[in-house]
């Protein structure tokens, strides 16, 4: 007996095809080497699931998140990671590229890290080089940009 | 149309299922290990109030928050499920689905830590549901390959979106230097060996050709009979590279696990059956 909605089965499978498909042209616009599709903000949610974008492009400098309060007029660090330990795979999420672009990221953030006397929080994103072929990874070609300054309530 | 019905009754002609009870042994195993791996991770990272920080567009985090006990409640939950989907029968699908539910979950509100390993796990419990793994016999018998053809879909498209990706729009991939960078990566890799070799041009060009050829050439040789075992050997050593090189989580384990299925099915059941002579009392011949 012949297996049964083999048609539709094809129609499935085809229909997975033209989503993938839509789902690496959208990759391709993140990546900045396509232009973005109409309803983009609509499409980018739809294809979520079969985006595989993965080591793609060079990655040829650290990242550290930099936080500090700021208190009478001067700015002392923030040790984020013992504030923050939790890891999940690939280290602290507030290390996240996403993150660095999401200010409601980082406005909670610094609510979250105003003490009693701090009368803001600033964060700076510090990146340096990679350096092959040696477990040491100085910080050559720093480069910080801070990336906003939150008031504390 | 008696053509497009001889093309139907020959693309759903049953063919060896017993990929699929090796597949389904090995993915609980690989879930298993990550599930294991993950045990410490759970109050720091999936029921302290700092989630929110890592929260995903829906911001779940915001309005529901697990506590350290509920958070390995089902933690607990989803490692019962895959016992349930190594025991295999009856228990495979519900089992499945419960560590399915308990691990989405637990990330849901972790939106940061949701990436290609959970995409991909969807992807592989939707092509795992409609897959015969919980029938008796399955090493013995022929069975739908409908299921077999979803998860060709989905790994075609994984690989070819990931290598097109790499060799038309990163000249550093065919270079070597990308890879080279993130064999250095200090959250990825940074070992012993993966730090000598980003210091070895030759090597890591080698190893950057042989991903690039693997993914790009990897949905047009699974579809030719005579090359697919040797397209997914070429997978197996590309994920043991990674696996050995770099720690990008469970991923790779979960990949190769599905690799069983992905084996022309005359060739898998020919390999079983070879296995299987040589020692018929262990592999149930």
């Amino acid at each position: 007996m012949p297996e049964r909605f083999r048609e539709l089965k094809v129609a499935a499978l085809l229909g997975l095809m033209l989503y993938f498909g839509l789902a690496y042209r959208v990759s391709l616009t993140n990546l900045g080497v396509a232009k973005p599709p109409l309803g983009l903000p609509a499409i980018q949610a739809f294809t979520w699931l079969g985006r595989w974008r993965m080591f793609t492009e060079l990655r040829d400098r650290h990242s550290d998140l930099l936080a500090e309060a700021g208190r009478g007029g001067a700015w002392s660090a923030i040790d984020l990671a013992a504030r923050y330990p939790n890891h999940w795979d690939e280290g602290p999420g507030y290390l996240r590229d996403d993150f660095y672009g999401d200010p409601r990221r980082l406005e909670a953030l610094a609510l979250d890290l105003c003490g009693l006397s701090d009368e803001a929080v600033r964060f700076t994103r510090v990146t340096w080089a990679k350096s092959p072929g040696q477990h040491e990874q100085p910080h050559i070609a720093e480069d910080r940009s801070v990336l906003g300054s939150f008031d504390c309530p | 149309m008696p053509l497009s019905r001889a093309l139907l009754d020959e693309l759903f002609r049953p063919r060896w299922a017993g990929g699929w009870a090796i597949s389904r042994v090995l993915f609980a195993l690989a879930a298993i290990d990550a599930q294991i791996g993950r045990f410490p991770h759970v109050r720091d990272a999936l029921a302290a109030p700092t989630i929110v920080f890592n929260a995903g567009p829906a911001h779940i985090a915001d309005h529901v928050l697990f506590s350290p006990v509920a958070a390995w409640g089902v933690w607990g939950l989803g490692f019962a499920g895959l016992f349930g989907l190594f025991r295999g029968g009856s228990f495979a699908k519900p089992g499945l689905w419960v560590w399915a539910l308990s691990y989405a979950a637990l990330v849901a509100g972790c939106g940061l830590n949701v990436r290609v390993p959970e995409r991909f796990i969807v992807w592989a419990v939707v092509a795992l549901s409609v897959a015969p793994i919980g029938e008796p016999g399955l090493l013995k018998k022929d069975a739908s390959p409908f299921a077999r053809y979803l998860l060709l879909v989905v790994f075609g498209s994984l690989y070819l979106s990931t290598g097109l990706m790499k060799s038309l729009e990163e000249p550093h991939w065919w270079d070597g230097t990308a890879l080279a960078y993130d064999l250095v990566d200090r959250w990825h890799a940074g070992g012993p060996l993966a730090v000598f070799l980003s210091g070895q041009p030759i090597l890591v060009w080698m190893a950057s050709v042989y991903t690039l050829v693997f993914e790009v050439g990897f949905v047009f040789a699974i579809l030719w009979p005579r090359w697919s075992k040797w397209v997914l050997l070429m997978g197996v050593g590309m994920h043991l590279g990674i696996g050995s090189l770099m720690d990008i989580g469970p991923l790779g384990a979960m990949v190769l696990s599905l690799y069983p299925v992905l084996l022309n099915p005359e060739d898998g059941r020919r390999l079983w059956r070879a296995l299987a002579s040589r020692s018929p009392a262990r592999l149930g011949a």
